[in-house]
């Protein structure tokens, strides 16, 4: 019966789409890019549109946050062999999973709003920054580590001041992909479960049948995920000189 | 302080139940005494680099002790304290956080660390290069920060895996010489491993030669000749000879 439903519905929103074409055309003609660009602009000072775009940034931010802690799992697991045949296996079975199918669940768990996409952005972020932390502990030099032994680091010392710097630039190489993921994670998660938002915004658009606020919001989103990037590539750089990874 | 005693050393790799075991070292003997520098020579895959390793603690030997004063070796740290091909230098640390890392995992204070960090970094010469970081320096440059970094732990014991392998003949030959300069004014017992016969003779007080594996020490040399040592001198070239005999009939060994 459900199911019928939004069949029908899907079905009524296509023929909305297909009687509105023409008109969807004309728009589009009718509006020249400095229109939309000024559009845009408008967006921007509008308070509405400046939080949704904080409100955005600030989600993938405190999943950012988690991140660290995802790191340390890595950490564990790259660095005690037990740890790593324990826990891999249940990551193993959870990482093929797309983040974008955790959707419903989460909607019937967190509801419809932050919390909502917060899950899903953690889910996009999780594996990529596992992995690459796994990855980076694993390809710290062996003799790196025996060097600060026998200088008389004791383990902990060993785990902290080698182990996690020489890591370090794959872990960030994990945080890229993790945030891009995330980011992506977040606008699909916004899509579908939000009421704020860019993800939001652009979808609410569609139903307005306002071409230029979509593609207003595609571009932001796109600028934002770069911005993002270059930001922690920057950082990468600034504070880890030393690595031939990030150099270029 | 820091007379290196090894005594019936044997190292076998693999479970002694199966069959597939490899026996790396066996009945290994010899003393260091305090303050001398003794070369381990051998063909490769003899077990110079397994004995290295156990002396710096980083794998326990099968059977047999081996102790500096009399204190036997277990672990690794500072006491028996090693230098690496590869200079294992940490690359997100400058010159002067190089040497000050050992010194600071000892718990010495500040600024007791900062006045060692800077003889040491006088004494192997790398005055106004203390900031940059180690992919800013060549390699003669590096293995100095390791020497460095080594000796301002104060280790009972200096051990050293091939350090100069990777550097050019010229800049081989340089280092050497400057090993010598900082070992004479900073007398310490160092165990050098190495496969070059003219390195062996030109820095050591003794030579312990390897045979091919299982690794026995095939001959004890002490070597006598004043300092600076002359390639050119008849005794060198006498003791040369010598050594090129014993390798050579190792290598011809094994090959047969």
């Amino acid at each position: 019966m459900r199911l019928q439903f939004s069949i029908y519905r899907e079905h009524c929103v296509e023929k909305a789409r297909l009687i509105g074409k023409t008109n969807w055309l004309g728009a589009v003609e009718r509006r020249p890019a400095y229109q939309a660009a000024q559009r845009g602009q408008a967006g921007c000072c509008r308070d509405e549109g400046g939080l949704r775009r904080t409100r955005a940034a600030c989600k993938v931010g405190t999943e950012r946050d988690v991140g660290g802690s995802h790191g340390l799992k890595g950490i564990a697991m790259g660095w005690w062999r037990l740890v790593y045949n324990q826990v891999n296996p249940i990551m193993e079975i959870l990482r093929p999973i797309p983040p974008l199918a955790w959707i419903p669940l989460s909607i019937l768990w967190f509801g419809i709003g932050d919390a909502q996409n917060q899950f899903i952005i953690f889910l996009g972020m999780f594996f990529p920054i596992l992995i690459n932390t796994i990855v980076g502990v694993k390809n710290v030099d062996p003799n790196l580590v025996r060097a600060a032994r026998s200088l008389g680091a004791p383990e902990y010392k060993v785990l902290s001041r080698i182990v996690l710097k020489g890591s370090l630039p794959q872990i960030i190489t994990g945080v890229r992909i993790g945030l891009g993921v995330g980011w992506m994670a977040l606008v699909a998660a916004e899509l579908v479960g939000a009421n704020s938002g860019l993800g939001f915004l652009i979808n609410d658009a569609r139903s307005m049948l306002r071409t230029d606020t979509i593609v207003v919001g595609m571009l932001t989103i796109g600028l934002v995920g770069l911005l993002i990037d270059t930001a922690i590539r920057t950082l990468g750089r600034k504070f880890l000189p030393w690595s031939l990874a990030l150099s270029k | 302080m820091g007379h290196l005693a090894i005594k019936n050393l044997s190292k076998v790799y693999g479970d002694p139940d199966e069959t597939e075991t490899v026996v790396a070292l066996r009945d290994v003997t010899f003393e260091v005494p305090n303050h001398q520098f003794c070369a381990i020579l051998g063909h490769s895959g003899c077990g110079k680099t397994t004995l290295l390793n156990i002396a710096a603690g980083f794998e326990p030997p099968t059977t047999g002790s081996i102790a500096v004063d009399g204190v036997p070796i277990r672990v690794p740290g500072w006491q028996n304290t090693m230098i690496f091909q590869d200079y294992a230098l940490f690359p997100w640390m400058d010159v002067s956080q190089n040497i000050a890392f050992g010194l600071e995992m000892k718990g010495l204070p500040a600024h007791k660390r900062q006045e060692f960090t800077r003889h040491y970094i006088d004494l192997v010469g790398l005055d106004g290069f203390e900031n940059k970081f180690p992919h800013q320096l060549s390699g003669g440059m590096r293995q100095r920060v390791a020497i460095a970094r080594s000796l301002a732990v104060q280790p009972h014991l200096l051990l050293m895996d091939e350090p100069f392998a990777a550097l050019d003949a010229q800049n081989r030959s340089f280092m050497q010489d400057e090993l010598v300069r900082i070992w004479q004014r900073e007398p310490k017992t160092v165990v050098l491993v190495t496969h070059s016969i003219d390195e062996a003779i030109k820095l050591s007080d003794c030579i312990a030669v390897m045979t091919r594996r299982p690794g026995r020490v095939k001959q004890f040399i002490n070597v006598d000749l004043p300092r600076p040592r002359d390639e050119d001198d008849k005794s060198y070239l006498q003791l040369k000879r010598h050594l090129r005999a014993l390798i050579h009939e190792e290598v011809e060994a094994q090959r047969s």
